[in-house]
């Protein structure tokens, strides 16, 4: 049976729920931006349609949840998974679950560093490679199989 | 394969296995069609942004979770399949571990003299390199400095690289999701231009979700498209079905296609390597990310003998900023430092057998826990890491907050005893003619060593079985 497409955009209102939880994990500070202010809830297309339908669900859920709790109810709630250490499993196990899935998302689209807000300086990150040199080697080398 | 013509056999899977075979069987004059839950790219598309990279190459848009969420699985949804995104480091298993094959399947060809010459062929079809010194970084220098202080042992790396350029200023950790200079021998630029040369065909983008063996041939189901798009279903019949989507993929695809029936070891014995990342804080940079991501691996008897080995790794910041605990201020504070973090990983051995289930709605269920074997082997390998850090100057010390599980093996154990295996020394799925496998989801047990090499070692075994089968 043909599948349906998957949502690529969150609404407005899980872009404000995101945006809320994000800053509560990365305030930003003189050197980094918040989470709100790099801008990224837009950016959230380039995640969910790869998701699974049910971590989808549940991630879009939290997101409208925390666009209408109290601040400090968010921080609780993302207190609580962080603190999975501190709980007997199965319980743990729940908590894991949330960090991982809170976590995942807000540091993959915050520390990914998408529109070179300059995260990336800030934290002293600039691997590269060097695609220019070795398609420039390639094409020398071609050449000089040609003669 | 020629326009309206059946393949000789369908290939599940596009990775180290699958491509080993598939390129084996083209050689050979078998049509050959490959499916590949995941996208084709090339060194000129291969995902930039680590989002991307994750998102796009792995099952679950970037991880998935065992029941207790205490394992991350990484597993690979690409043309190339691990051998895209792995560190290819190129090992061959040791006595220990192929004794221990042999021992737990009664398959007699796991011994060092029986599998020599199929390494040996598979390490002829790569370029393999030794890491060089030149280039190392800190982030090396401290776990050799740290091996040395401790009376610990470790050797260079040997990869599948042809050349890094590192003097072109190049970092390997920027090739985790696919190397943009083609040096990472990847199975997508070593096997399958040949096979495709030879007639195979390749399709990327569908996720075969059914498989039957028929009589006289095998058919295939599968829902075709890119993710988040409507996917149509398309159905593809051959001869022979080699399955090669891994420990998970093969797994659950023949569970949901009702072989379980039958087959009481099918989706046991899943092993992943737990590996658990560890950093250490220093006052100088470390720049762990620059240059070659790993130059030394642990060769000390005594970890073999306790169940781990160490790794000296690393990765980008979004994948350190989810392993880091906590959140707020102080992670915020503590990413700040990510240039002046040492990283070495434990990878054990792992003793308890997880399990592949498929429930009610088809949805893969991953059941895998630690045992108190398996948590003593973590917690000696994390005391040597202390061990190497405190004698190196690390000024503050940090556990990962997860468990990576990046070798997935089993569930589809290979031997002879039909009620504790699935495939038999042939490679063929117990009381089935038409469908083989030769992946990681044979192995029997935990290697205890980086399995890369070996799957490619045993697909050469295993496509000479398939190809005389099929000429009967």
């Amino acid at each position: 049976m043909e599948t349906a497409p998957s949502p690529k955009n969150l609404t407005p209102t899980q872009a404000r729920g995101l945006d809320r939880l994000g800053d509560i994990l990365i305030p930003g500070d003189e050197d980094l931006p918040s989470f709100s202010q790099a801008n990224l809830t837009g950016d959230m297309s380039r995640m969910l349609p790869y998701m699974n339908e049910a971590d989808r669900s549940s991630l879009l859920l939290l997101m409208t949840a925390c666009a209408f709790l109290p601040t400090f109810a968010i921080r609780a709630l993302v207190a609580l998974a962080a603190g999975w250490r501190r709980a007997p499993e199965p319980v743990a196990g729940v908590l894991r679950m949330a960090n991982i899935g809170i976590k995942g998302v807000v540091h993959s689209l915050y520390w990914s560093d998408l529109h070179h807000g300059g995260i990336h300086p800030a934290i002293g990150y600039n691997a590269t490679i060097n695609e220019a040199a070795y398609e420039a080697s390639l094409k020398t080398a071609n050449q000089q199989e040609e003669k | 394969m020629t326009a309206n013509s059946l393949p000789d056999v369908i290939v599940v899977g596009a990775g180290t296995s699958g491509l080993n075979i598939a390129r084996e069987l083209a050689a050979s004059g078998l049509d050959c069609l490959i499916l590949e839950a995941g996208g084709r790219y090339d060194r000129h598309t291969y995902p930039r942004a680590e989002i991307d990279g994750s998102a796009q190459l792995f099952w679950g848009g970037g991880v998935e979770l065992n029941t207790d969420a205490s394992l991350a699985i990484l597993r690979p949804k690409v043309v190339g399949g691990g051998s895209i995104v792995n560190q290819a480091l190129m090992d061959r298993f040791d006595d220990i571990a192929l004794d221990d094959f042999r021992n737990s399947s009664g398959v007699d060809f796991f011994s060092t003299e029986a599998m020599a010459p199929y390494y040996d062929r598979a390490e002829h079809n790569i370029c393999l390199q030794t890491v060089s010194e030149q280039h190392r970084n800190r982030n090396a220098e401290i776990f050799d400095a740290g091996f040395d202080h401790n009376g610990y042992q470790n050797a260079p790396l040997r990869r599948a690289q042809a050349d890094c350029r590192f003097e072109d200023g190049n970092s390997c950790i920027e090739c985790l999701f696919g190397c943009r200079i083609d040096s990472k021998q990847s199975t997508a630029i070593t096997a399958l231009p040949k096979a495709e040369a030879d007639g195979a065909t390749m399709i990327a983008d569908v996720e075969v979700t059914l498989v039957e063996e028929l009589p006289d041939k095998v058919r295939v189901t599968g829902l075709v498209g890119k993710p988040g798009t409507a996917r149509k279903p398309q159905t593809w019949v051959a001869s022979r079905l080699v399955l090669a989507a891994g420990a998970i993929g093969n797994s659950s695809l023949l569970l949901r296609s009702g072989f379980g029936q039958g087959r009481p070891a099918l989706g046991c014995e899943f092993y992943v390597h737990p590996q658990y990342m560890n950093f250490g804080v220093y006052d100088e940079p470390v720049n762990a990310h620059l240059g070659p991501l790993q130059n030394y691996k642990s060769a000390d008897p005594g970890f073999r003998r306790q169940g781990f080995k160490l790794e000296n790794v690393f990765a980008g910041p979004s994948s350190i900023a989810l392993l880091i605990p906590g959140f707020g201020l102080e992670h915020q504070q503590m990413m700040k430092k990510y240039a002046h973090l040492a990283c070495v990983e434990v990878c054990v051995r792992d003793t308890n057998p997880g399990r592949i289930k498929v429930n009610r709605k088809g949805q893969t269920i991953i059941e895998k826990k630690l045992n108190r074997e398996d948590v003593s082997r973590r917690e000696a390998g994390a005391a040597a890491i202390r061990n190497i850090f405190l004698s190196t100057g690390a000024k503050q010390l940090i556990e990962g907050d997860a468990g990576i599980g990046l070798h997935l093996m089993g569930g589809c154990a290979i031997g002879k005893d039909k009620k504790t295996s699935v495939i038999d020394p042939d490679f063929t799925l117990h009381g089935s003619r038409r469908i083989h496998s030769a992946d990681s989801s044979v192995f029997p047990l935990a290697p205890g060593i980086n399995p890369a090499l070996t799957i490619a070692a045993i697909s050469l075994r295993a496509a000479e079985a398939i190809a005389a089968a099929s000429r009967k």
